[in-house]
């Protein structure tokens, strides 16, 4: 365990997170429209905030690789797309969650959401890609690629989503943000922010002990 | 893009059509977040053993 | 240019291959209206609702088809080694990519207009734009499908379990396009008062104009050894 400082940042970070989420649910005000509801923000805005963190640096990590060739750099890109693929799936399930007490369905076409969903369904063809193919460079070269293409597609994605919807969706309105809300909020920001840290260092160390058993076979 | 306005996209203004006051509805958003959060650390804490690290 | 020299070479070669093998052309033609058949099935009997959603039966069937079609490019190649042997010639890796592109681009349009006709008769949908940005629209999508498509079939062809890699890998990248695509289709067919086509037909040009360079651009990481 020695030198394994993410362990420290990874534990004072879900401290962060328990409090937060403790201050979330009982401490904050009840927000205007969304009610008890509104408390998820607590726990979906860090999280949303986390998965464009882990893609993008997916994203870095592929062209890192591309450009130089050093396999921390593919290391970088595993662990973001694992990571990224398991907190998009829950930011999806949360934001179902609220669209089921809001509008009584299962799903709602935000273009947020929707743009998550469908870079967790890129992601995790890309995951996929990564298992089927056997030669380590190989493997980390088109996976590169295929992260790539995929990051440079979510503009686009949030974009045609938001065009086909906005013919049927009514006004947007804003929440107003009371000022213990952004605090709490931005604690458990913070709190998230370092629990992605020990997650991705964590398979970073990971990536780079079964890169080292492959080589010595 | 601000936390804030991050936060106040997902106000919509469609009519609501909650019954309650929504607190059943946290309760299990923040239990899936926690499952999520907890399960993935020891996924990685039991590779992580698995591979040496 | 030597770029738009070699890509023209590559296109040729394509399109030989295509004629060659036209019976497996026609057999995705085939394919792509049997698709049509079974939407109008699992539709159900409701007439309006058949036409209303035609733009996305047809999109849907090109997407479909585009995995046999996008497939069978790159059977070949993997086959007896023959994109090695292209890069010794030497010939560009981004050459390659831009004759194959077009050339599955050309397959899809093709695969498109056969439909149309069936369009008319089984959903009853007439353009009423007219046929002109009809055939604007099915280009547009077609180019979009086509370069992230010749980009992913070559990496799927490498590796294992090509048949299901490539839809896996696929499908999410070109939700954009067949979003405008489906949606600047219905423009054409139902009617366009308001002058949205443009702007849907902007996204699908933005969308080909990104994933052709990168494409492009990319090629090489995929064919090198």
């Amino acid at each position: 365990m020695k030198g394994r400082w993410e362990l420290i940042v990874g534990a004072v970070g879900g401290l962060g997170l328990l409090a937060g989420s403790a201050l979330g649910l009982w401490w904050a005000p009840q927000e205007r429209f969304m009610l008890e509801t509104g408390r998820i923000l607590y726990v979906h805005v860090p999280t949303a905030w986390l998965s464009m963190i882990l893609f993008t640096a997916a994203f870095v990590g592929s062209i890192g690789w591309l450009v130089k060739r050093r396999w921390g750099f593919d290391f970088l890109s595993e662990a973001s797309v694992e990571a990224g693929v398991v907190l998009g799936c829950l930011l999806s399930v949360q934001g179902s969650i609220w669209a089921h007490w809001t509008w009584n369905t299962w799903w709602a076409w935000d273009p947020r959401l929707t743009s998550v969903a469908v870079m967790v369904l890129s992601f995790l063809g890309i995951l996929a890609l990564r298992s089927f193919v056997d030669d380590p460079e190989k493997r980390a070269t088109w996976s590169a690629t295929a992260t790539i293409v995929a990051w440079v597609n979510v503009p686009f994605v949030y974009l045609c989503v938001k065009w086909m919807r906005s013919l049927h969706q009514g006004q947007s309105s804003v929440a107003n943000i009371d000022p213990d809300m952004g605090k709490v909020l931005l604690l458990n920001t913070v709190a998230v922010t370092l629990v992605a840290i020990y997650f991705v260092v964590t398979r970073w160390r990971i990536a780079n002990a079964v890169h080292q058993r492959e080589f010595a076979e | 893009m601000t936390l804030l306005s991050l936060s106040a996209a997902f106000a919509q203004g469609m009519p609501a059509m909650h019954t309650d006051d929504g607190t059943s509805h946290m309760v299990w958003a923040y239990v899936a977040t926690a499952v999520v959060y907890l399960g993935y650390t020891v996924f990685l804490v039991v590779r992580g053993h698995q591979e040496k690290v | 240019m030597e770029l738009i020299l070699e890509s023209r070479a590559v296109l040729a070669k394509e399109l030989l291959h295509v004629w060659r093998a036209r019976a497996r052309l026609v057999a995705t033609g085939t394919f792509a209206l049997a698709t049509l058949l079974l939407f109008s099935f699992a539709g159900g009997l409701n007439d309006a609702a058949l036409r209303e959603n035609s733009a996305g039966y047809l999109w849907i069937g090109i997407l479909l088809a585009s995995t046999l079609a996008l497939g069978e490019g790159l059977r070949v190649e993997t086959e007896h080694n023959a994109i090695e042997m292209l890069l010794l010639l030497p010939v560009s890796p981004a050459a390659i990519f831009y004759g194959k592109a077009i050339g599955n681009l050309l397959v899809l349009l093709l695969v498109g207009i056969v439909m149309l006709p069936f369009l008319t008769v089984l959903f009853d949908a007439t353009p009423t734009e007219g046929v002109g940005p009809l055939l604007l629209c099915l280009f547009a999508g077609s180019a979009a499908i086509s370069a992230p498509g010749t980009l992913h079939a070559t990496l799927a062809a490498r590796a294992r379990s090509r048949d299901v890699l490539l839809p896996l890998l696929l499908f999410p990248l070109v939700i954009p396009c067949v979003v405008a695509a489906v949606q600047a289709t219905h423009l054409v067919y139902a009617g366009d008062p308001m002058d949205q086509l443009g702007s849907w037909l902007g996204v699908l040009f933005a969308f080909c104009v990104v994933h052709w360079s990168v494409g492009g651009l990319l090629y090489s990481r995929v064919v090198e050894d």
